[in-house]
């Protein structure tokens, strides 16, 4: 049965955050940013990093173990921290390949691994020269990525508002997923860089949808932000329902690090999107139809 | 109200285009079902025999006298005969030559050697898997891409297709075949790259710098002339092209200064820098005047031959500027040192430790091509920022192969028994040819055709140092020794014949001879290397800034994973969207059209010969993820109606989705651009993916789909 036109425009009344002010509506995500900030500033102060760097910025050593199937990385890698304390050591596994990736201590790892499990490791010496270009690059491809995606919504909206909201959702999405990276122990890599590029991607889709839902419809305020949010937040649900799978199904260490970034930056989008710049939009446009009231000129 | 009937969807262009581009992607995939790798498992692994299998080639009477444990490991004693004399160091070097991969790294055989003919061993190996896999992997020239260890099984797939019998005949009794099989595998012209497979990277530096300079031939020149003719010489006029009018004051010479003389060592100076050239000389009392043709970049010649030591090159400039851009392969001059060097003639410019693009590109060519000739398939090679270039490899190639070390080539006379003269160089060679085992020279050799200036210099030296006198003993005292990176590989005197022919005339060609005998397979090894260096010959030199092992990712139970991730992903978003909509079709609807997706890219990939890496596959699933994003936007559009008076028609609808869907693509592809233009590292392949996946979406399957929801939504 399709829908009849009539039909009551449907939507789960404890997700209607048009019962709240606008104002009430920015306090979820600022409290997630204050949190955010808190860590990265604690990380900050106690290692003089923000974020964990993995081994593809720091450089070290890897150590590779073939035919350790009955070896569980995570058990592994908890050893060896236990054993050789302050050195960084991430261990992972595909293959039967059991790899460890560590900044010192190589030789006392081979020694441990081959007393321990009797198993005979090779070492390579990860060198990153590359490591000191990729910091100085990385942040002038961030700003010329971001001026881009601004100047594109300003070019199609024509206001300066949606360029701020999709350019804040989207740094603010990356920001926070990078400091839950931090609060649960995941590395900086390669991969975990392509995961939260990933997150402009789905930024970009959810607020703009927000953003020309909200300032070119005609409906009632109400219904185009409860609206935008049922497409959003259906939007929402399959993305994190496939990345979910991937989290469960796979037991690549490198493609669980990948979900759970994704997972991080989604939750932080929702609350990005949903409160934050719906909140800041509802607070601009009800002042502007207060000011067109005044004026007069409003309907 | 007119519903849109199937068959009008189907004929929809949008739709059509889907199919169309669909089908092209599959052709381009084409996965077709080959038999490329053999599974197998073994039990009664007796690492004994297999052992005693492997020396028994290299030695003879080789018996198994005893096994014990020692600490976990194995420790079996052989006996075995020695063919010819040979001390303690020899064998275990030969033992570890023959079980490397079967014996622990760092633990040496013991060995003790009875007399001339016998020896005794004691082999520690490392454990049943990594001798048998070593053993099969030698024995059949196959590599071993998974292997695991249940009980007493030994399981293992190998990289190609074998038979039963093959395996049978090189086991023998040391291990018996529990389950063999070569199963059908679905292969695509994919390619993937090192992440999955595994592999090797190491990132090189060609060494060298680069710097520009601005140079002024007039006033450089007259101070050239004035200070080699230890005189005042100014400059008079400056003409087109070059072209000077110098005054010299007549230099004070031992007697009577006459024009013959003074032109005659004018005409010394122009000798010694050949790029310089006189037009004309007029003598006169007490000042002469000469015309020389030296333009901006001739006298950046001079001063660069002169002032610096390595060869520099002049690659790009403007004369009439006076701006010139000098690139010094090899060279590791600082910014101070060549200020010191050169800041008396000319202003340097921009100084940077890197070599030109140019260089770069050639650098990358010659390992492509060494990869090549030595037979290392798949390199893979790529820019890294302005200096590095980055060479993936499914194998090991730093060590022992010369794909990334350039050889230093030198044939140097024997002066007398301490002191060695250079005589040739790698770029005395105009053409290498193909090496080969020359038992009348006794070695392996490299035929040389040498450059006819470089011919005539060798001759030269060699008759001034005696080494093709027609007297033996003396050519005995005066070698000819070939020198690979400052070591002697191989001398021998000049023979009979050549010493002949080179006193009569030039000889160009040559042979580099590399030792022998014929089975030696070092000296084998050096023919080949210096055959490949110089006929792949680097332009700079290298410098290996760091190198890597990536472990695969992909073995026997990542496809499955990644398949049950995917259909576990397939059915979440299924269940959403019907939860949503309540529409099975519509779930079949943006199932098919996120899987033409799929085929898109890898479509594209395939037909830019893109290596799949795992940025890329992150890429893939942010496209299909923000794929179905598009398509709920769009199916929410066609569902809702609106109220009352404002009910839109669906067409209008549909557009007011693709107004979103097209600027958050746009957003999205502009955010990614200047990643993939900049690379950072291997993360190129994320922003060239997503910027492709996102285009290919809202061009060719989102317009499609919208016709497709018209369909089931009803067009009304």
């Amino acid at each position: 049965m399709s829908r009849g036109p009539k039909q009551e425009f449907s939507f789960p009344s404890f997700l209607d955050v048009t019962r709240i002010s606008w104002k009430q509506m920015l306090l979820p995500p600022l409290s997630l940013l204050l949190i955010a900030v808190t860590i990265v500033a604690y990380n900050y102060y106690t290692t003089g990093e923000p974020v964990k760097f993995g081994i593809d910025f720091t450089g070290g050593t890897l150590i590779s173990f073939p035919n350790s199937y009955e070896l569980d990385s995570g058990t592994i890698e908890s050893e060896l921290r236990d054993e050789f304390g302050p050195v960084e050591i991430s261990v992972r596994k595909g293959s039967g390949v059991l790899s460890v990736e560590t900044q010192g201590m190589e030789d006392e790892i081979l020694d441990y691994m081959e007393q321990k499990y009797g198993k005979a490791g090779t070492k390579t010496t990860l060198e990153v020269p590359l490591a000191e270009t990729f910091r100085k690059q990385a942040p002038l491809v961030l700003i010329a990525a971001f001026v881009g995606m601004g100047i594109v919504v300003y070019i199609v909206f024509r206001s300066p508002l949606p360029s701020v909201a999709v350019l804040a959702a989207a740094l603010l999405d990356i920001f926070e997923a990078m400091s839950m990276m931090t609060l649960f122990g995941v590395r900086l890599s390669l991969a975990t860089v392509a995961a939260l590029l990933m997150l402009i991607g789905y930024a970009v889709d959810t607020n703009i949808l927000l953003t020309s839902r909200l300032l070119k419809r005609r409906e009632e305020m109400r219904i185009r932000l409860l609206g935008a949010m049922k497409t959003g937040l259906t939007m929402a649900a399959t993305t994190l329902c496939a990345v979910g799978a991937l989290y469960i199904f796979s037991t690549s260490d490198i493609l669980h690090d990948i979900a759970l970034v994704l997972i991080f930056g989604l939750v932080a989008d929702l609350l990005n999107t949903w409160l934050f710049n719906a909140g800041l939009l509802r607070g601009y446009l009800s002042k502007k139809f207060k000011l067109l009231d005044q004026r007069g000129k409003g309907r | 109200m007119n519903r849109i009937t199937r068959n009008e969807t189907l004929r929809d262009w949008r739709v059509l285009l889907l199919i169309l581009v669909d089908l092209m992607a599959i052709l381009a995939l084409f996965p077709r079902v080959t038999r490329s790798t053999t599974e197998l498992s073994v039990t009664d692994v007796d690492s004994a025999l297999i052992i005693q299998m492997v020396l028994e080639d290299a030695f003879q009477d080789v018996d198994h006298v005893s096994s014990f444990n020692e600490s976990g490991l194995t420790v079996h004693g052989f006996s075995f005969e020695l063919p010819g004399a040979r001390d303690r160091e020899q064998v275990i070097s030969e033992l570890d030559l023959y079980l490397s991969g079967m014996m622990p790294r760092g633990i040496a055989p013991e060995v003790s050697i009875n007399n001339i003919t016998g020896a005794n061993a004691n082999v520690t190996i490392a454990s049943d898997d990594a001798v048998i896999s070593t053993f099969i992997e030698n024995g059949l020239d196959v590599k071993i891409t998974s292997l695991q260890r249940l009980g007493d099984t030994i399981s293992m797939t190998l990289n190609r297709r074998l038979e039963r019998q093959q395996l049978l005949d090189l086991l023998k009794a040391s291990a018996s075949i529990t389950s063999f099989e070569n199963p059908r595998t679905l292969k695509t012209n994919l390619k993937l790259g090192i992440d999955f497979l595994g592999g090797f990277y190491y990132n090189v530096r060609p060494v060298g710098i680069t710097f520009d300079v601005r140079i002024s031939s007039a006033n450089i020149t007259p101070r050239l002339i004035g200070d080699f003719l230890n005189t005042t010489v100014t400059l008079d006029e400056e003409g087109d092209a070059g072209r000077l009018t110098l005054d010299i004051v007549n230099p004070e010479f031992e007697g009577n200064a006459s024009g013959t003389l003074m032109e005659f060592v004018i005409d010394q100076f122009f000798e010694m820098n050949p790029v310089l050239s006189k037009i004309s000389f007029s003598f006169g009392e007490p000042n002469s005047e000469l015309v020389v043709n030296a333009t901006n970049y001739n006298a950046l010649q001079v001063i660069l031959n002169r002032t610096l030591t390595l060869e520099y090159d002049v690659v790009g400039g403007n004369e009439p500027s006076g701006l010139f851009e000098v690139e010094g392969k090899g060279s590791e001059a600082t910014e101070a040192e060549l200020e010191a060097n050169l800041s008396d003639y000319l202003q340097l410019l921009d100084y940077e430790t890197k070599v030109t693009d140019e260089t770069i590109e050639e650098v990358q060519d010659m390992i492509q091509s060494r990869g090549n000739f030595l037979g290392v398939s798949d390199l893979r090679l790529k820019r890294i920022g302005n200096e590095y270039v980055q060479v993936e490899s499914p194998e090991r190639i730093s060590g022992e192969s010369s794909i990334l070390e350039p050889l230093d080539f030198q044939a140097r006379i024997w002066k007398n028994e301490n002191e060695t003269i250079l005589a040739l160089t790698s770029s005395d060679v105009a053409r290498v040819d193909h090496f080969y085992y020359i038992s009348d020279a006794g070695g392996w050799s490299v035929p040389l055709t040498l450059k006819k200036d470089s011919a005539e210099d060798f001759r030269q030296l060699a008759i001034s140092l005696g080494a093709v006198s027609d007297d033996a003993a003396e050519r005995e005292k005066h070698k000819l020794g070939m020198f690979f990176n400052r070591i002697e590989v191989f001398n021998a005197s000049f023979s009979e014949s050549l010493a002949e022919s080179m006193r009569d005339g030039p000889v160009v060609s040559i042979l580099a001879i590399t030792g022998g005998p014929r089975d030696n397979s070092e000296a084998r090894k050096r023919a080949e290397d210096l055959y490949i260096n110089l006929e792949a010959s680097f332009p700079t030199a290298l410098k290996t800034a760091g190198e890597g092992q990536i472990p695969p990712i992909l073995g026997r139970d990542f496809g499955r994973q990644v398949a049950a991730a995917a259909a576990a992903a397939l059915l979440g978003v299924s269940l959403v969207v019907y939860l949503r909509y309540r529409r099975p079709k519509l779930v079949l609807a943006i199932l098919a059209v996120s899987l033409s997706e799929v085929l898109v890219i890898l479509g594209f990939a395939v037909l830019i010969g893109w290596y799949l890496d795992l940025a890329s596959v992150a890429a893939i699933i942010a496209v299909i993820g923000t794929g179905v994003d598009h398509q709920i936007v769009i199916t929410d559009e066609a569902v809702y109606q609106g109220e009352g008076k404002k009910r839109l028609v669906i067409s209008t609808r549909i557009s007011r989705a693709f107004f979103i869907i097209f600027t958050a693509a746009a957003t999205t592809a502009i955010a990614m651009t200047p990643l993939a233009y900049v690379g950072l590292g291997r993360l190129r392949g994320f922003a060239i993916v997503t910027i492709v996946g996102v285009l290919s979406g809202v061009l060719i399957t989102r317009p499609a789909f919208g016709r497709i929801v018209r369909r089931v939504v009803g067009g009304r």
